[in-house]
């Protein structure tokens, strides 16, 4: 006798994706917690990132674009989309991973393998720059020598140059991050918070070029959440490395970040919220000072973070009198802050010393102990 | 040798505090609170002058520290005046406080502090609005938002504001209520013929405030709220904002004045899913003080000060928002849309088809009409309805419905 199959259990209209109402929700979608299907949220998901681009006319035809590639969630989902869009609307793009080591042991060198595997899995050149090539410093010996607390000051202002001289390498003037709405948040409240003038007005522009640097550095993700991203990287099962930086929650970056999460628990729009504020930032403009009159020609300014500003005739030669680097002052701001570190520096050390080998390493090993 | 510190200021007295590094006696610390509030009263509307005749300053009072300070200093100006004048004075206070007995769990009701600052302040007019009161005899809409971001209009009936706080959440109230408080204080302002509106918010509560207005997308009015200006010939401002929340604590310590005080005595949750957008601001700008990154209360306050209209969006059509006034300077539907799209993905299956039919069978309509009425950001923002969002770190889990 036949065995008959058992009919499949039909769905209720409340488990029906909320958008096709064909299939079955899948998912809560973090930006409005809609209740979505894979194939629509892949849809929704990619179709902004390309409206996104598009609006801000970020690519022309035949470029070709650096991606700065961590191995973590952003940068790999980041190469990931930049593949998919480039291929499906066809922008004409040529695509480079480009990875900074800054040596951190334990992290840094373990998420660089992931970038040599997406290397393979998405079929793109990678170029590999590192802080000790560049400034002959580490991240962890910075940490050492400086603390903590200032971690990401150091790191950020290193990474900008060193991205930049990587990019000059390939001969490539275009740079795309992974930065998310979620940082783009995190950036105007920690501009307010600062006081940061130089930088509010430009807190959520998606495209930067500044007069430091030849490089224009652009974000798609500008307007993508970053739980978005981890949910988009799970169902495309994509390979990543997920552990966060271990010196980043110690800075002031940290304690916004806490502000962050309690107001999304709060309300989940505050992202957009945030950056639609940041949007609409600007400053009134400085009056013009008349200069002194007793003002000698060959005087220079000494900046408050140490830089000095040069006369006009200067700006064109543009470089920095240490590393040649482009910059609108004497020295650039990396070369400002290695040579207060460089004072500091101890003047004999042992060959075989791990101590500089910092909170990274320690977390990492912890983590591989067990009982 | 004496342990007896001399204040820097006088030089004769013991000093009885040390407040931004200077030492100071009981009485040099009353002339620099007082003289912060007298520096935004350095108009001449304000002095003794015939040509302007007698000004009326609204205070909006609550009863709290800050408000209760702030009346301090204002009447001993006004006193001041009258006994260098021969009795002639330049302007005449008007307390206006808006009754948040209920609604705020005040331990007392403000008409029964009244006695005692009507004995204390004697030519002070004290004022009580109720917000009921202000509401009734005017028609109110209950707006709402669809999935396309159009504005549609929920209900069209007469509400009082607990029917409106109903469908909205904690941070939703929090804004709204502000946005009325600022309504009524401009209407009995005008009714009061009163010139200014003296709001008493100090450093803290500026700072808060200015982050809170970024937070809940309405960063573009901050130039009007935390900087003085100008409304309809009104003249709004904030006279103790360079002084901390402590300084003003001490002040009334030394006044005596703290006794008058009357501020709610709510238990704030500390969990964020409880608390309003504001709550947690204040929360944080305290734990940031307390771990040594104090600079950052006045340097939020400098940099909102800074803060202009933008002019990037001169070419666009500007409006006015229907619900709190503020200039729209872009469509904020175009916007919502561009970075949220609404487009399912192609249905492929027989099955699927059928779900959709059977989607659609059961469609209903949640809302009357829709309207083309300009609204601001945060007020649509604010008015979309409450949503509970996981704070769980596993993402993943927390997602996903399977």
């Amino acid at each position: 006798m036949p065995v008959e199959s058992k009919p499949e259990k039909k769905l209720k209209v409340t488990a029906l994706c909320e958008l096709c109402h064909g299939r079955k929700a899948v998912m809560k979608r973090p930006k409005n917690l809609q209740k979505l299907c894979k194939e629509c949220f892949y849809k929704v998901f990619e179709t902004e990132i390309h409206n996104t681009i598009t609006d801000a006319n970020l690519f022309q035809y035949g470029e070709t674009v650096a991606i700065g590639a961590s191995g973590g969630k952003d940068s790999t989902v980041l190469a990931s989309i930049m593949k998919t869009l480039n291929e499906r609307y066809n922008y004409g793009l040529k695509l480079v991973l480009l990875s900074i080591d800054e040596g951190i042991v334990g992290y840094r060198d373990d998420s660089l393998d992931t970038v040599k595997r997406n290397k393979i899995q998405y079929d793109m050149p990678l170029e590999i720059v590192s802080y000790k090539e560049l400034y002959n410093w580490s991240m962890d010996e910075i940490v050492a020598c400086s603390g903590m607390r200032n971690s990401c000051t150091y790191c950020g202002v290193l990474r900008r140059q060193a991205l930049d001289r990587g990019a000059a390498k390939l001969n490539i003037n275009h740079i795309v991050t992974g930065h998310n709405a979620d940082d783009m948040a995190e950036t105007v409240l920690m501009n307010i918070l600062r006081g940061d003038t130089k930088r509010l007005e430009k807190s959520c522009s998606i495209l930067t070029e500044s007069a430091d640097s030849p490089i224009k550095r652009s974000k798609p993700f500008k307007y993508t959440y970053q739980k978005e991203i981890v949910l988009y990287a799970h169902y495309k099962k994509l390979d990543y490395f997920s552990t966060e930086c271990s010196y980043a929650p110690e800075a002031f970056r940290g304690t916004t970040r806490e502000l962050l999460k309690a107001l999304e628990a709060n309300r989940p729009s505050i992202i957009m919220d945030i950056i639609y504020s940041g949007e609409h930032f600007e400053l009134k403009r400085k009056k013009q000072t008349v200069s002194y009159k007793n003002k000698k020609k060959d005087e220079t300014q000494i900046n408050a973070d140490g830089s000095i500003s040069l006369n006009k005739d200067f700006t064109k030669a543009n470089k920095c009198e240490k590393c040649g680097y482009l910059s609108s002052n004497k020295l650039c701001k990396a070369c400002v802050l290695l040579g207060g570190l460089e004072a500091n520096r101890a003047k004999i050390t042992l060959d075989t010393d791990t101590s500089v080998e910092g909170a990274a390493k320690l977390t990492r090993t912890l983590e591989h102990l067990s009982f | 040798m004496s342990d007896i510190t001399i204040c820097i200021k006088c030089n004769e007295t013991p000093s009885t505090i040390v407040n931004r590094k200077e030492a100071m006696c009981d009485s040099c610390y009353n002339r620099f609170a007082r003289g912060k509030l007298r520096k935004a009263l350095s108009l001449d509307i304000y002095k003794v002058n015939s040509r302007y005749g007698i000004h009326r300053i609204l205070v909006s009072y609550s009863g709290s520290k800050a408000s209760l300070a702030t009346l301090d200093m204002l009447y001993d100006l006004m006193i001041e005046q009258k006994n260098r004048n021969n009795g002639k004075k330049g302007f005449e206070i008007v307390v206006v406080n808006i009754d948040e007995f209920e609604r705020n769990s005040l331990p007392q009701s403000m008409t029964s502090k009244f006695d005692e600052l009507k004995s204390k302040y004697e030519e002070v007019s004290f004022n009580v609005v109720n917000i009921n009161d202000f509401l009734d005899g005017k028609k109110l809409i209950d707006y709402g938002l669809d999935k396309q971001f159009n504005i549609v209009i929920k209900k069209s009936d007469k509400l009082t504001m607990d029917q409106i706080f109903q469908s909205i959440d904690k941070s939703s109230q929090e804004d709204l209520t502000e946005i009325l408080y600022d309504n009524i204080l401009l209407d009995v302002c005008k009714k009061f013929q009163c010139g200014t509106i003296m709001y008493c918010e100090t450093m803290n509560k500026l700072a808060s405030e200015s982050l809170s207005l970024i937070i809940k997308g309405r960063g573009t009015k901050i130039p009007e709220k935390i900087n003085d200006t100008t409304i309809e010939d009104i003249h709004i401002i904030h006279p103790i904002r360079d002084l901390y929340t402590k300084e003003i604590e001490y002040y009334n310590n030394i006044n005596g004045i703290s006794d008058l005080v009357v501020e709610s005595n709510r238990v704030i949750s500390n969990i964020n899913k409880n608390m309003s957008v504001k709550e947690i601001v204040d929360r944080y700008l305290r734990n940031v003080e307390q771990s040594g990154y104090s600079s950052t209360i006045p340097t939020v306050v400098k940099i909102s000060e800074k803060l202009v209209a933008p002019s990037k969006f001169s070419g666009n059509d500007t409006s006015k928002c229907n619900i709190c006034g503020d200039t729209i300077y872009q469509d904020c539907k175009t916007w919502l849309s561009k970075i949220t799209v609404n487009d399912s993905a192609p249905l492929t299956e027989e099955i699927e088809h059928e779900y959709l039919k059977m989607f659609q069978d059961q469609e209903i309509n949640e809302f009357d009409k829709s309207t083309d009425i300009p609204i601001c950001y945060g007020c649509m923002v604010a008015m979309n309805k409450p949503v509970t969002w996981p704070t769980d770190e596993d993402i993943i889990n927390e997602y996903s419905l399977e």
